[in-house]
């Protein structure tokens, strides 16, 4: 954030304790980690107790309050918190932030440290490995897993003839039939579509979702 | 319609408790897309319940005539269970866990349900 940035949010700021809900913020960036990156860096420069909603493009909001760089987050811990974020920075377009002056300073100890929701939303250390890596890590356990059965494809997820996943974002879709599990994913820019024949069973299901939640989820 | 028992609250109730971290558990009439019975963590408005159905008969619908039995949507904001009845096949339970959630737990107990008289 510029200094410029920061005067400007400060103006709004003041704003909305004299005149209570502030205008929206935009928020906005090319990737749905920038913007989660971006919110984050601004909702951590709130010191003064604030209401504060946050909008993604598609309609949903979250309803926050925080002080002191601590989020007050009805129960949920950091890593629910980071979630719904990410899910509204996952619908696409910017977010929008809108602030308001808070009565009652927010329990401190009920409260999420904005830190703690960066590092659980992965945005501070090391950088997370790329998507195509993780997704790479997932086949390769899965061959490992099924080596005479997985038969997985990798694409570019601009790819032509690419069907759509049924997701926003990263996800997997594993459905099985008497054939065996059908597999369809994204991670980043890629998209996978397989199956792994034989791999029929709840177990295998449920183990084949393991691998993924260990590689990529 | 009269309500079948496999869909009494109570043992929505009871299924949603004995999954660790589940949020929401439906019974899906695949057929008509319709709910047959809800248990949620949290009161969901209809349409959001009626959405759920909707997801579970789209992804467990035949496929090259194969029916689908079972499966499992995961993302970053959640995950989604789906399994349909043996017995029962338009009958189906969708629950809806955190994201990362282990669903072996979910879908041996979701069987259990739909497997009980």
């Amino acid at each position: 954030m510029t200094p410029a940035d920061r005067d400007t949010l400060r103006a709004r700021l003041a704003a909305a304790a004299a005149d209570g809900i502030g205008p929206a913020l935009a928020i906005a960036g090319p990737t749905p980690e920038t913007r989660l990156r971006r919110l984050l860096d601004r909702i951590g420069e709130i010191v003064m107790p604030r209401r504060i909603r946050i909008a993604g493009a598609g309609g949903t909001q979250v309803d926050l309050t925080i002080s002191n760089r601590r989020i007050g987050a009805d129960g949920r811990d950091a890593d629910r918190l980071a979630a719904a974020l990410r899910d509204l920075c996952l619908q696409g377009g910017p977010l929008t932030l809108r602030l308001a002056p808070l009565d009652d300073e927010p329990d401190p100890a009920a409260a999420v440290p904005v830190a703690a929701l960066r590092a659980a939303a992965g945005l501070t250390g090391d950088a997370p490995a790329d998507p195509a890596a993780r997704l790479s890590g997932f086949v390769e356990a899965l061959t490992r897993a099924y080596p005479d059965a997985a038969r997985l494809a990798l694409r570019d997820g601009d790819s032509p003839d690419g069907a759509p996943a049924p997701f926003r974002g990263d996800g997997l879709l594993a459905a099985t039939d008497a054939r065996g599990c059908h597999l369809e994913a994204a991670s980043g820019p890629l998209r996978l579509s397989g199956t792994v024949a034989g791999a029929a069973t709840e177990a295998d299901l449920a183990g084949i979702v393991a691998l993924w939640n260990d590689h990529v989820g | 319609m009269d309500q079948p028992a496999s869909a009494s609250l109570a043992r929505l109730d009871a299924l949603r408790g004995a999954v660790e971290g589940c949020e929401v558990v439906i019974v899906a009439d695949l057929g008509t897309r319709t709910v047959l019975g809800a248990s949620g963590a949290v009161r969901l408005p209809q349409e959001a319940l009626d959405a759920l159905c909707a997801e579970a008969a789209d992804i467990l619908q035949p496929v090259d005539g194969q029916p689908r039995a079972s499966a499992v949507l995961a993302g970053p904001t959640g995950t989604r269970v789906f399994l349909r009845s043996t017995e029962e096949t338009d009958l189906a339970i969708a629950l809806v866990l955190p994201p990362g959630a282990a669903v072996g737990q979910a879908m041996a107990a979701a069987a259990g349900y739909l497997a009980a008289p």
